[in-house]
Protein backbone atom coordinates (compact mmCIF):
# COMPACT_ATOMS: atom_id res chain seq x y z
CA UNK A 1 0.00 0.00 0.00
CA UNK A 2 2.69 2.56 0.92
CA UNK A 3 5.24 0.79 -1.24
CA UNK A 4 4.97 1.38 -4.95
CA UNK A 5 5.41 -1.49 -7.41
CA UNK A 6 8.59 -2.49 -9.17
CA UNK A 7 8.87 -2.38 -12.14
CA UNK A 8 6.74 0.76 -12.37
CA UNK A 9 4.79 2.00 -15.34
CA UNK A 10 5.91 5.25 -16.95
CA UNK A 11 2.73 6.97 -15.73
CA UNK A 12 3.46 5.95 -12.15
CA UNK A 13 7.02 7.28 -12.36
CA UNK A 14 5.69 10.57 -13.74
CA UNK A 15 2.98 10.73 -11.07
CA UNK A 16 5.45 10.08 -8.26
CA UNK A 17 7.80 12.75 -9.60
CA UNK A 18 4.97 15.28 -9.73
CA UNK A 19 3.80 14.51 -6.19
CA UNK A 20 7.35 14.61 -4.80
CA UNK A 21 7.93 17.89 -6.64
CA UNK A 22 4.76 19.33 -5.12
CA UNK A 23 5.92 18.16 -1.70
CA UNK A 24 9.34 19.75 -2.19
CA UNK A 25 7.71 22.99 -3.34
CA UNK A 26 5.46 23.00 -0.29
CA UNK A 27 8.43 22.47 2.04
CA UNK A 28 10.37 25.22 0.26
CA UNK A 29 7.43 27.61 0.66
CA UNK A 30 7.19 26.85 4.37
CA UNK A 31 10.93 27.40 4.82
CA UNK A 32 10.81 30.75 3.00
CA UNK A 33 7.72 31.72 4.96
CA UNK A 34 9.47 30.89 8.24
CA UNK A 35 12.52 32.85 7.09
CA UNK A 36 10.28 35.86 6.52
CA UNK A 37 10.75 36.00 2.76
CA UNK A 38 8.05 38.23 1.27
CA UNK A 39 7.40 36.20 -1.89
CA UNK A 40 7.50 32.80 -0.22
CA UNK A 41 4.83 31.32 -2.49
CA UNK A 42 6.79 32.41 -5.57
CA UNK A 43 9.85 30.64 -4.21
CA UNK A 44 7.78 27.49 -3.83
CA UNK A 45 6.44 27.85 -7.36
CA UNK A 46 10.00 28.36 -8.60
CA UNK A 47 11.17 25.15 -6.93
CA UNK A 48 8.21 23.31 -8.46
CA UNK A 49 8.95 24.68 -11.93
CA UNK A 50 12.66 23.76 -11.71
CA UNK A 51 11.85 20.21 -10.61
CA UNK A 52 9.22 19.72 -13.30
CA UNK A 53 11.56 20.98 -16.02
CA UNK A 54 14.41 18.82 -14.68
CA UNK A 55 12.17 15.75 -14.66
CA UNK A 56 11.01 16.47 -18.18
CA UNK A 57 14.56 16.96 -19.46
CA UNK A 58 16.07 14.01 -17.60
CA UNK A 59 13.65 11.06 -17.43
CA UNK A 60 16.35 9.04 -15.71
CA UNK A 61 16.16 11.50 -12.81
CA UNK A 62 12.46 10.70 -12.39
CA UNK A 63 13.21 6.98 -12.35
CA UNK A 64 15.98 7.46 -9.77
CA UNK A 65 13.64 9.51 -7.58
CA UNK A 66 11.01 6.79 -7.89
CA UNK A 67 13.53 4.14 -6.84
CA UNK A 68 14.70 6.27 -3.92
CA UNK A 69 11.11 6.84 -2.76
CA UNK A 70 10.44 3.10 -2.97
CA UNK A 71 13.51 2.41 -0.84
CA UNK A 72 12.49 5.04 1.73
CA UNK A 73 8.98 3.56 1.93
CA UNK A 74 10.38 0.04 2.14
CA UNK A 75 12.90 0.83 4.88
CA UNK A 76 10.58 2.92 7.01
CA UNK A 77 7.71 0.51 6.39
CA UNK A 78 9.75 -2.44 7.61
CA UNK A 79 10.79 -0.65 10.80
CA UNK A 80 7.25 0.59 11.42
CA UNK A 81 5.97 -2.93 10.85
CA UNK A 82 8.24 -4.33 13.55
CA UNK A 83 7.13 -1.62 16.01
CA UNK A 84 3.45 -2.21 15.26
CA UNK A 85 3.83 -5.97 15.54
CA UNK A 86 5.45 -5.61 18.96
CA UNK A 87 2.75 -3.18 20.03
CA UNK A 88 0.05 -5.67 19.01
CA UNK A 89 1.82 -8.46 20.92
CA UNK A 90 2.12 -6.19 23.94
CA UNK A 91 -1.64 -5.49 23.91
CA UNK A 92 -2.38 -9.22 23.66
CA UNK A 93 0.09 -9.95 26.46
CA UNK A 94 -1.54 -7.35 28.73
CA UNK A 95 -4.99 -8.78 28.00
CA UNK A 96 -3.56 -12.20 28.77
CA UNK A 97 -2.98 -11.17 32.39
CA UNK A 98 -6.67 -11.75 32.90
CA UNK A 99 -6.17 -15.36 31.87
CA UNK A 100 -7.12 -17.18 28.72
CA UNK A 101 -9.69 -19.69 27.52
CA UNK A 102 -7.13 -21.99 26.02
CA UNK A 103 -6.80 -25.39 27.65
CA UNK A 104 -3.12 -25.92 28.19
CA UNK A 105 -3.51 -29.55 29.22
CA UNK A 106 -6.38 -31.83 28.21
CA UNK A 107 -8.41 -33.14 31.11
CA UNK A 108 -8.53 -36.95 31.03
CA UNK A 109 -12.32 -37.09 31.27
CA UNK A 110 -12.99 -34.14 29.01
CA UNK A 111 -11.92 -35.28 25.55
CA UNK A 112 -12.28 -32.94 22.60
CA UNK A 113 -13.61 -35.83 20.52
CA UNK A 114 -17.35 -35.95 20.16
CA UNK A 115 -19.42 -38.78 18.69
CA UNK A 116 -21.02 -37.75 15.39
CA UNK A 117 -23.64 -39.58 13.42
CA UNK A 118 -23.51 -40.05 9.66
CA UNK A 119 -24.76 -37.07 7.65
CA UNK A 120 -26.60 -37.01 4.36
CA UNK A 121 -24.14 -37.18 1.47
CA UNK A 122 -24.93 -33.63 0.35
CA UNK A 123 -24.27 -32.21 3.80
CA UNK A 124 -20.57 -33.00 3.69
CA UNK A 125 -19.91 -30.20 1.27
CA UNK A 126 -20.93 -27.62 3.86
CA UNK A 127 -20.06 -29.38 7.08
CA UNK A 128 -16.97 -27.22 7.67
CA UNK A 129 -16.87 -23.66 8.97
CA UNK A 130 -18.34 -21.01 6.73
CA UNK A 131 -15.69 -19.09 4.78
CA UNK A 132 -14.66 -15.77 6.21
CA UNK A 133 -15.48 -12.63 4.24
CA UNK A 134 -12.87 -11.48 1.73
CA UNK A 135 -9.96 -10.23 3.81
CA UNK A 136 -9.22 -7.36 1.45
CA UNK A 137 -12.60 -5.73 2.01
CA UNK A 138 -14.25 -7.05 5.16
CA UNK A 139 -11.38 -7.76 7.51
CA UNK A 140 -12.51 -5.22 10.12
CA UNK A 141 -16.13 -6.34 10.08
CA UNK A 142 -15.01 -9.95 10.19
CA UNK A 143 -12.67 -9.37 13.13
CA UNK A 144 -15.22 -7.40 15.15
CA UNK A 145 -17.98 -9.93 14.45
CA UNK A 146 -15.70 -12.69 15.65
CA UNK A 147 -14.84 -10.70 18.77
CA UNK A 148 -18.52 -10.13 19.56
CA UNK A 149 -19.51 -13.72 18.81
CA UNK A 150 -16.73 -15.30 20.84
CA UNK A 151 -16.70 -12.88 23.77
CA UNK A 152 -13.34 -11.41 22.75
CA UNK A 153 -14.50 -7.82 22.42
CA UNK A 154 -11.04 -6.71 23.56
CA UNK A 155 -9.83 -7.14 19.95
CA UNK A 156 -11.15 -3.59 19.41
CA UNK A 157 -7.93 -2.47 21.07
CA UNK A 158 -5.94 -4.02 18.23
CA UNK A 159 -7.85 -2.25 15.47
CA UNK A 160 -5.66 0.91 15.17
CA UNK A 161 -2.51 -1.21 15.09
CA UNK A 162 -3.91 -3.65 12.54
CA UNK A 163 -5.24 -0.81 10.39
CA UNK A 164 -1.79 0.74 10.25
CA UNK A 165 -0.19 -2.62 9.52
CA UNK A 166 -2.38 -2.93 6.46
CA UNK A 167 -0.74 0.21 5.05
CA UNK A 168 2.61 -1.61 5.07
CA UNK A 169 1.33 -4.67 3.25
CA UNK A 170 3.32 -5.18 0.04
CA UNK A 171 1.30 -4.31 -3.02
CA UNK A 172 0.57 -7.08 -5.46
CA UNK A 173 3.61 -7.60 -7.66
CA UNK A 174 2.96 -7.35 -11.34
CA UNK A 175 3.28 -10.75 -12.95
CA UNK A 176 6.03 -10.62 -15.56
CA UNK A 177 6.65 -14.19 -16.46
CA UNK A 178 8.64 -13.36 -19.55
CA UNK A 179 6.26 -15.21 -21.80
CA UNK A 180 3.94 -14.42 -24.59
CA UNK A 181 0.76 -12.42 -24.34
CA UNK A 182 -2.75 -13.72 -24.72
CA UNK A 183 -3.51 -13.94 -28.40
CA UNK A 184 -7.23 -14.37 -28.90
CA UNK B 1 -14.41 -23.53 31.88
CA UNK B 2 -16.88 -22.59 34.57
CA UNK B 3 -19.35 -19.77 34.14
CA UNK B 4 -18.19 -17.69 37.15
CA UNK B 5 -14.56 -17.39 35.98
CA UNK B 6 -15.73 -16.24 32.57
CA UNK B 7 -18.07 -13.68 34.11
CA UNK B 8 -15.23 -11.68 35.66
CA UNK B 9 -12.67 -12.45 32.98
CA UNK B 10 -14.42 -10.70 30.11
CA UNK B 11 -14.75 -7.25 31.75
CA UNK B 12 -11.21 -7.59 33.11
CA UNK B 13 -9.94 -8.26 29.62
CA UNK B 14 -11.85 -5.28 28.27
CA UNK B 15 -10.42 -3.04 30.96
CA UNK B 16 -6.86 -4.25 30.38
CA UNK B 17 -7.31 -3.92 26.64
CA UNK B 18 -8.53 -0.35 26.99
CA UNK B 19 -5.53 0.54 29.19
CA UNK B 20 -3.11 -1.18 26.79
CA UNK B 21 -4.71 0.51 23.78
CA UNK B 22 -4.42 3.94 25.39
CA UNK B 23 -0.80 3.26 26.31
CA UNK B 24 -0.08 2.02 22.80
CA UNK B 25 -1.13 5.38 21.36
CA UNK B 26 2.25 6.73 22.46
CA UNK B 27 3.74 4.48 19.78
CA UNK B 28 0.84 4.25 17.36
CA UNK B 29 0.31 7.99 16.84
CA UNK B 30 3.83 8.92 15.60
CA UNK B 31 4.17 5.69 13.62
CA UNK B 32 0.71 6.26 12.17
CA UNK B 33 1.51 9.85 11.22
CA UNK B 34 4.64 8.69 9.40
CA UNK B 35 2.88 5.84 7.62
CA UNK B 36 -0.08 8.00 6.63
CA UNK B 37 2.28 10.56 5.10
CA UNK B 38 4.05 7.86 3.08
CA UNK B 39 0.71 6.36 2.12
CA UNK B 40 -0.71 9.73 1.03
CA UNK B 41 2.23 10.33 -1.33
CA UNK B 42 2.05 6.81 -2.77
CA UNK B 43 -1.74 6.92 -3.11
CA UNK B 44 -1.62 10.33 -4.81
CA UNK B 45 1.03 9.07 -7.24
CA UNK B 46 -1.07 6.00 -8.03
CA UNK B 47 -4.17 8.13 -8.49
CA UNK B 48 -2.36 10.52 -10.79
CA UNK B 49 -0.99 7.59 -12.80
CA UNK B 50 -4.50 6.18 -13.17
CA UNK B 51 -5.84 9.55 -14.29
CA UNK B 52 -3.14 10.03 -16.91
CA UNK B 53 -3.20 6.47 -18.26
CA UNK B 54 -5.56 5.91 -21.17
CA UNK B 55 -7.98 3.01 -21.00
CA UNK B 56 -6.33 -0.02 -22.54
CA UNK B 57 -7.90 -2.73 -24.64
CA UNK B 58 -7.10 -6.35 -23.87
CA UNK B 59 -5.36 -8.49 -26.46
CA UNK B 60 -8.46 -10.60 -26.92
CA UNK B 61 -10.10 -7.59 -28.52
CA UNK B 62 -7.03 -6.65 -30.58
CA UNK B 63 -6.52 -9.90 -32.47
CA UNK B 64 -8.95 -12.33 -34.03
CA UNK B 65 -8.87 -15.87 -35.25
CA UNK B 66 -7.76 -16.32 -38.84
CA UNK B 67 -7.87 -19.68 -40.64
CA UNK B 68 -4.49 -21.29 -41.37
CA UNK B 69 -2.34 -18.52 -39.86
CA UNK B 70 -4.06 -18.80 -36.45
CA UNK B 71 -4.64 -15.13 -35.63
CA UNK B 72 -4.25 -11.62 -37.05
CA UNK B 73 -4.72 -8.07 -35.77
CA UNK B 74 -8.30 -6.82 -36.03
CA UNK B 75 -8.94 -4.28 -38.76
CA UNK B 76 -9.82 -0.70 -37.94
CA UNK B 77 -8.22 -0.54 -34.50
CA UNK B 78 -7.54 2.84 -32.92
CA UNK B 79 -6.96 2.16 -29.26
CA UNK B 80 -4.36 1.67 -26.57
CA UNK B 81 -2.92 -1.71 -25.63
CA UNK B 82 -0.70 -2.58 -22.67
CA UNK B 83 2.90 -3.67 -23.12
CA UNK B 84 4.64 -6.23 -20.94
CA UNK B 85 5.61 -3.54 -18.42
CA UNK B 86 2.03 -2.29 -18.12
CA UNK B 87 2.63 0.87 -20.16
CA UNK B 88 -0.01 1.75 -22.73
CA UNK B 89 0.82 2.16 -26.39
CA UNK B 90 -1.31 3.48 -29.22
CA UNK B 91 -2.28 0.94 -31.88
CA UNK B 92 -3.86 1.86 -35.20
CA UNK B 93 -4.59 -0.69 -37.90
CA UNK B 94 -6.04 -0.12 -41.34
CA UNK B 95 -9.14 -1.76 -42.78
CA UNK B 96 -7.16 -4.97 -43.37
CA UNK B 97 -5.58 -5.09 -39.92
CA UNK B 98 -2.13 -3.83 -40.96
CA UNK B 99 -0.11 -1.12 -39.24
CA UNK B 100 1.06 1.77 -41.38
CA UNK B 101 -0.55 4.86 -42.83
CA UNK B 102 -0.53 3.95 -46.51
CA UNK B 103 -2.24 0.59 -46.79
CA UNK B 104 -0.80 -2.38 -48.62
CA UNK B 105 -1.76 -1.21 -52.10
CA UNK B 106 0.04 2.13 -51.82
CA UNK B 107 3.11 0.88 -49.94
CA UNK B 108 6.50 0.34 -51.55
CA UNK B 109 7.86 -1.70 -48.64
CA UNK B 110 5.95 -4.48 -46.90
CA UNK B 111 7.30 -5.75 -43.59
CA UNK B 112 6.42 -9.23 -42.35
CA UNK B 113 7.25 -10.61 -38.93
CA UNK B 114 6.25 -11.05 -35.32
CA UNK B 115 5.61 -8.58 -32.49
CA UNK B 116 8.74 -6.54 -33.35
CA UNK B 117 7.49 -5.99 -36.90
CA UNK B 118 4.01 -5.32 -35.50
CA UNK B 119 5.52 -2.56 -33.36
CA UNK B 120 4.57 -4.03 -30.00
CA UNK B 121 5.02 -1.52 -27.16
CA UNK B 122 5.42 1.41 -29.59
CA UNK B 123 2.94 4.21 -30.15
CA UNK B 124 1.73 4.41 -33.71
CA UNK B 125 3.52 7.72 -34.22
CA UNK B 126 6.85 6.23 -33.01
CA UNK B 127 6.75 3.12 -35.22
CA UNK B 128 9.77 2.35 -37.39
CA UNK B 129 7.40 2.60 -40.36
CA UNK B 130 7.17 6.35 -39.77
CA UNK B 131 10.95 6.85 -39.75
CA UNK B 132 11.88 5.03 -42.93
CA UNK B 133 13.12 8.13 -44.75
CA UNK B 134 10.00 8.79 -46.74
CA UNK B 135 9.42 5.21 -47.83
CA UNK B 136 5.79 4.13 -47.74
CA UNK B 137 5.79 1.10 -45.46
CA UNK B 138 3.09 -1.28 -44.20
CA UNK B 139 3.60 -3.99 -41.58
CA UNK B 140 1.77 -7.30 -41.96
CA UNK B 141 2.70 -8.73 -38.62
CA UNK B 142 1.21 -9.92 -35.36
CA UNK B 143 2.51 -10.74 -31.90
CA UNK B 144 3.39 -14.39 -31.55
CA UNK B 145 4.02 -15.07 -35.22
CA UNK B 146 6.85 -17.46 -36.06
CA UNK B 147 8.55 -17.66 -39.47
CA UNK B 148 5.64 -19.72 -40.79
CA UNK B 149 2.84 -17.13 -40.83
CA UNK B 150 4.83 -14.62 -42.94
CA UNK B 151 5.30 -17.30 -45.62
CA UNK B 152 1.57 -18.09 -45.59
CA UNK B 153 0.77 -14.37 -45.89
CA UNK B 154 3.26 -13.94 -48.78
CA UNK B 155 1.64 -16.85 -50.61
CA UNK B 156 -1.85 -15.63 -49.83
CA UNK B 157 -1.21 -12.04 -50.93
CA UNK B 158 0.64 -13.12 -54.07
CA UNK B 159 0.16 -10.55 -56.80
CA UNK B 160 -0.60 -7.78 -54.29
CA UNK B 161 3.11 -7.79 -53.44
CA UNK B 162 4.07 -7.19 -57.04
CA UNK B 163 6.76 -4.54 -57.52
CA UNK B 164 7.31 -4.11 -53.79
CA UNK B 165 10.24 -4.67 -51.48
CA UNK B 166 9.36 -7.35 -48.93
CA UNK B 167 11.29 -7.08 -45.66
CA UNK B 168 10.93 -10.16 -43.50
CA UNK B 169 11.95 -9.55 -39.90
CA UNK B 170 13.05 -12.64 -38.00
CA UNK B 171 13.40 -12.30 -34.23
CA UNK B 172 16.23 -14.61 -33.22
CA UNK B 173 14.86 -14.93 -29.67
CA UNK B 174 12.01 -17.28 -30.61
CA UNK B 175 10.91 -17.14 -34.26
CA UNK B 176 13.26 -19.93 -35.35
CA UNK B 177 12.15 -22.37 -32.66
CA UNK B 178 8.45 -21.41 -32.83
CA UNK B 179 8.39 -22.37 -36.51
CA UNK B 180 8.59 -26.02 -35.43
CA UNK B 181 5.86 -25.76 -32.81
CA UNK B 182 2.18 -26.33 -33.63
CA UNK B 183 1.13 -24.15 -30.71
CA UNK B 184 1.96 -20.70 -29.39
CA UNK B 185 1.07 -20.35 -25.74
CA UNK B 186 -1.63 -22.97 -26.16
CA UNK B 187 -3.11 -21.41 -29.31
CA UNK B 188 -2.93 -23.48 -32.48
CA UNK B 189 -0.37 -22.16 -34.91
CA UNK B 190 0.88 -23.42 -38.27
CA UNK B 191 4.22 -25.18 -38.09
CA UNK B 192 6.88 -26.82 -40.25
CA UNK B 193 7.00 -30.60 -40.35
CA UNK B 194 10.46 -31.48 -41.55
CA UNK B 195 9.40 -34.80 -43.05
CA UNK B 196 12.54 -36.68 -42.13
CA UNK B 197 10.69 -39.88 -43.13
CA UNK B 198 11.27 -38.94 -46.76
CA UNK B 199 8.08 -36.99 -47.33
CA UNK B 200 10.01 -33.71 -47.30
CA UNK B 201 9.33 -30.54 -45.34
CA UNK B 202 5.88 -28.99 -45.37
CA UNK B 203 3.82 -26.40 -43.51
CA UNK B 204 1.12 -28.06 -41.44
CA UNK B 205 -2.09 -26.09 -40.94
CA UNK B 206 -4.71 -28.83 -40.63
CA UNK B 207 -4.78 -28.55 -36.83
CA UNK B 208 -5.29 -24.76 -36.78
CA UNK B 209 -8.69 -23.97 -35.33
CA UNK B 210 -10.05 -21.40 -32.94
CA UNK B 211 -9.35 -22.16 -29.30
CA UNK B 212 -6.57 -23.62 -27.27
CA UNK B 213 -4.73 -26.90 -27.52
CA UNK B 214 -3.03 -28.86 -24.75
CA UNK B 215 0.61 -28.65 -25.73
CA UNK B 216 3.77 -28.26 -23.64
CA UNK B 217 4.79 -24.66 -23.13
CA UNK B 218 7.81 -23.60 -25.10
CA UNK B 219 11.22 -24.00 -23.50
CA UNK B 220 12.14 -20.34 -23.78
CA UNK B 221 15.74 -19.63 -22.95
CA UNK B 222 16.64 -23.35 -22.77
CA UNK B 223 15.71 -23.78 -26.42
CA UNK B 224 17.58 -20.59 -27.35
CA UNK B 225 20.76 -21.86 -25.69
CA UNK B 226 20.39 -25.23 -27.36
CA UNK B 227 19.91 -23.65 -30.79
CA UNK B 228 22.96 -21.43 -30.28
CA UNK B 229 25.01 -24.45 -29.20
CA UNK B 230 24.73 -26.25 -32.51
CA UNK B 231 23.02 -29.51 -31.52
CA UNK B 232 20.12 -31.49 -32.96
CA UNK B 233 17.54 -28.76 -32.26
CA UNK B 234 19.82 -26.26 -33.94
CA UNK B 235 20.01 -28.31 -37.14
CA UNK B 236 16.23 -28.82 -37.11
CA UNK B 237 15.35 -25.12 -36.70
CA UNK B 238 17.81 -24.10 -39.40
CA UNK B 239 16.46 -26.77 -41.76
CA UNK B 240 12.98 -25.33 -41.16
CA UNK B 241 14.27 -21.77 -41.61
CA UNK B 242 15.93 -22.68 -44.90
CA UNK B 243 12.75 -24.31 -46.15
CA UNK B 244 10.64 -21.30 -45.14
CA UNK B 245 13.03 -18.73 -46.62
CA UNK B 246 13.13 -20.62 -49.92
CA UNK B 247 9.34 -20.90 -49.92
CA UNK B 248 8.91 -17.23 -49.04
CA UNK B 249 11.37 -16.23 -51.76
CA UNK B 250 9.47 -18.41 -54.25
CA UNK B 251 6.25 -16.58 -53.35
CA UNK B 252 7.89 -13.16 -53.68
CA UNK B 253 9.60 -14.05 -56.93
CA UNK B 254 6.35 -15.36 -58.38
CA UNK B 255 4.66 -12.11 -57.34
CA UNK B 256 7.46 -9.96 -58.75
CA UNK B 257 8.63 -8.70 -55.37
CA UNK B 258 12.12 -8.46 -53.89
CA UNK B 259 12.89 -10.04 -50.53
CA UNK B 260 15.31 -9.12 -47.77
CA UNK B 261 15.60 -10.97 -44.47
CA UNK B 262 16.34 -8.80 -41.43
CA UNK B 263 17.38 -10.61 -38.26
CA UNK B 264 16.48 -9.07 -34.90
CA UNK B 265 18.99 -9.84 -32.14
CA UNK B 266 18.04 -10.65 -28.57
CA UNK B 267 19.52 -7.60 -26.79
CA UNK B 268 16.87 -6.58 -24.27
CA UNK B 269 17.99 -6.46 -20.66
CA UNK B 270 15.32 -8.72 -19.14
CA UNK B 271 15.83 -11.80 -21.39
CA UNK B 272 19.62 -11.21 -21.40
CA UNK B 273 19.67 -11.42 -17.62
CA UNK B 274 17.76 -14.73 -17.71
CA UNK B 275 20.16 -15.98 -20.38
CA UNK B 276 23.25 -14.96 -18.40
CA UNK B 277 21.93 -16.78 -15.33
CA UNK B 278 21.23 -19.89 -17.39
CA UNK B 279 24.70 -19.82 -18.93
CA UNK B 280 26.34 -19.34 -15.55
CA UNK B 281 24.71 -22.57 -14.35
CA UNK B 282 25.01 -24.58 -17.56
CA UNK B 283 27.83 -27.00 -18.21
CA UNK B 284 27.51 -26.55 -21.96
CA UNK B 285 28.00 -22.78 -21.85
CA UNK B 286 31.31 -23.03 -23.71
CA UNK B 287 29.47 -24.30 -26.82
CA UNK B 288 27.09 -21.33 -26.72
CA UNK B 289 27.66 -19.07 -29.72
CA UNK B 290 24.99 -16.50 -30.53
CA UNK B 291 26.83 -15.47 -33.68
CA UNK B 292 25.86 -18.89 -35.07
CA UNK B 293 22.29 -17.63 -35.66
CA UNK B 294 23.25 -14.75 -37.92
CA UNK B 295 26.03 -16.71 -39.63
CA UNK B 296 23.73 -19.61 -40.47
CA UNK B 297 20.89 -17.34 -41.61
CA UNK B 298 23.36 -15.40 -43.77
CA UNK B 299 24.54 -18.67 -45.34
CA UNK B 300 20.93 -19.78 -45.94
CA UNK B 301 20.08 -16.43 -47.54
CA UNK B 302 23.21 -16.60 -49.67
CA UNK B 303 22.27 -20.06 -50.94
CA UNK B 304 18.71 -18.90 -51.63
CA UNK B 305 19.85 -15.65 -53.22
CA UNK B 306 18.03 -13.45 -50.70
CA UNK B 307 19.42 -10.27 -49.17
CA UNK B 308 20.24 -10.45 -45.46
CA UNK B 309 20.68 -7.69 -42.89
CA UNK B 310 21.63 -8.62 -39.33
CA UNK B 311 20.30 -5.81 -37.13
CA UNK B 312 22.97 -6.72 -34.58
CA UNK B 313 25.33 -4.62 -36.70
CA UNK B 314 23.03 -1.62 -36.35
CA UNK B 315 21.56 -1.82 -32.85
CA UNK B 316 22.58 -2.04 -29.23
CA UNK B 317 20.92 -2.64 -25.86
CA UNK B 318 20.09 1.06 -25.68
CA UNK B 319 17.53 0.48 -28.44
CA UNK B 320 15.48 -1.90 -26.32
CA UNK B 321 13.04 -1.33 -23.49
CA UNK B 322 14.12 -2.34 -20.02
CA UNK B 323 11.21 -4.46 -18.79
CA UNK B 324 9.34 -5.22 -21.98
CA UNK B 325 11.83 -6.74 -24.43
CA UNK B 326 10.78 -4.92 -27.58
CA UNK B 327 12.34 -1.83 -29.14
CA UNK B 328 12.07 1.57 -27.51
CA UNK B 329 11.59 4.83 -29.35
CA UNK B 330 15.30 5.06 -30.26
CA UNK B 331 15.19 1.46 -31.47
CA UNK B 332 12.27 2.19 -33.76
CA UNK B 333 14.10 5.21 -35.18
CA UNK B 334 17.19 3.12 -35.82
CA UNK B 335 15.22 0.32 -37.50
CA UNK B 336 13.37 2.96 -39.52
CA UNK B 337 16.70 4.31 -40.71
CA UNK B 338 17.88 0.84 -41.72
CA UNK B 339 14.61 0.35 -43.58
CA UNK B 340 15.03 3.73 -45.26
CA UNK B 341 18.55 2.79 -46.36
CA UNK B 342 17.30 -0.54 -47.72
CA UNK B 343 14.55 1.27 -49.58
CA UNK B 344 17.04 3.72 -51.08
CA UNK B 345 19.34 0.87 -52.21
CA UNK B 346 16.35 -0.93 -53.67
CA UNK B 347 15.21 2.16 -55.58
CA UNK B 348 18.73 2.57 -56.96
CA UNK B 349 18.75 -1.07 -58.00
CA UNK B 350 21.73 -1.67 -55.73
CA UNK B 351 19.94 -4.06 -53.39
CA UNK B 352 21.34 -7.36 -54.50
CA UNK B 353 18.93 -10.20 -53.99
CA UNK B 354 20.61 -12.54 -56.41
CA UNK B 355 22.94 -15.39 -55.41
CA UNK B 356 25.41 -14.26 -52.79
CA UNK B 357 23.64 -10.98 -52.32
CA UNK B 358 23.63 -9.67 -48.82
CA UNK B 359 22.23 -6.17 -48.46
CA UNK B 360 25.21 -3.84 -48.46
CA UNK B 361 24.26 -1.40 -45.70
CA UNK B 362 26.76 0.68 -43.75
CA UNK B 363 26.82 -1.00 -40.36
CA UNK B 364 26.54 1.02 -37.17
CA UNK B 365 28.09 -1.02 -34.39
CA UNK B 366 26.60 -0.50 -30.97
CA UNK B 367 28.61 1.78 -28.67
CA UNK B 368 29.78 -1.02 -26.43
CA UNK B 369 32.31 -3.57 -27.64
CA UNK B 370 30.03 -6.44 -26.68
CA UNK B 371 26.41 -5.39 -26.97
CA UNK B 372 25.04 -8.71 -25.84
CA UNK B 373 27.01 -8.68 -22.59
CA UNK B 374 26.21 -5.07 -21.86
CA UNK B 375 22.49 -5.76 -22.34
CA UNK B 376 22.55 -8.16 -19.40
CA UNK B 377 24.47 -5.63 -17.34
CA UNK B 378 21.58 -3.20 -17.83
CA UNK B 379 19.11 -5.43 -16.05
CA UNK B 380 16.58 -3.09 -14.32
Amino acid sequence: MIRLPDPPTRALVRGTWLILSLGAALIASVIFLAAGAPAWSLWGAGVLAILLVAGRARPRLRRSAYGAWRRVCGGLGRRAGVILERTAFAIVAVVGWAGGDMKRRPEPVDSGWRPRSTLQAGAYTSSGPAPEPDSSTGWLRSLLAWGRRSGHGWVWALVPVLALQRLIRPSARRALDGRNYTLY
Amino acid sequence: MNRSSRSWRTPARHLLAAIAALASFVVVIPVGALLLTLWAVSAAARGLARLTTPRTTGWKELVEYAPEVGWKPRPGLDCHAEDLAGDPFHVVTDEEGYRGAHGLSHSEVVVFGDSFAFGYAADDEDLFLRHAGGARVTALAAPGYSMVQPVLWMERLGARLSGKLVVWMVYLGNDLYDSLRPSTDGYRSPAVRLGEDGTGPAIVTAHVREGKIGFPRDRGVDAYVEICSGGLLSSRVFAAAEYLIERGWDACRAAGADLVIVSIPELSAAPRAILERKLALDDGAERFDEGLLDRTLAAICERAGVGFVPLFEHMGPEHYLQVDWHWNRAGHRRVGRVLGDLHALWLDGRLSTGPGGAADLPSEPPPSSDARTSAAAREP
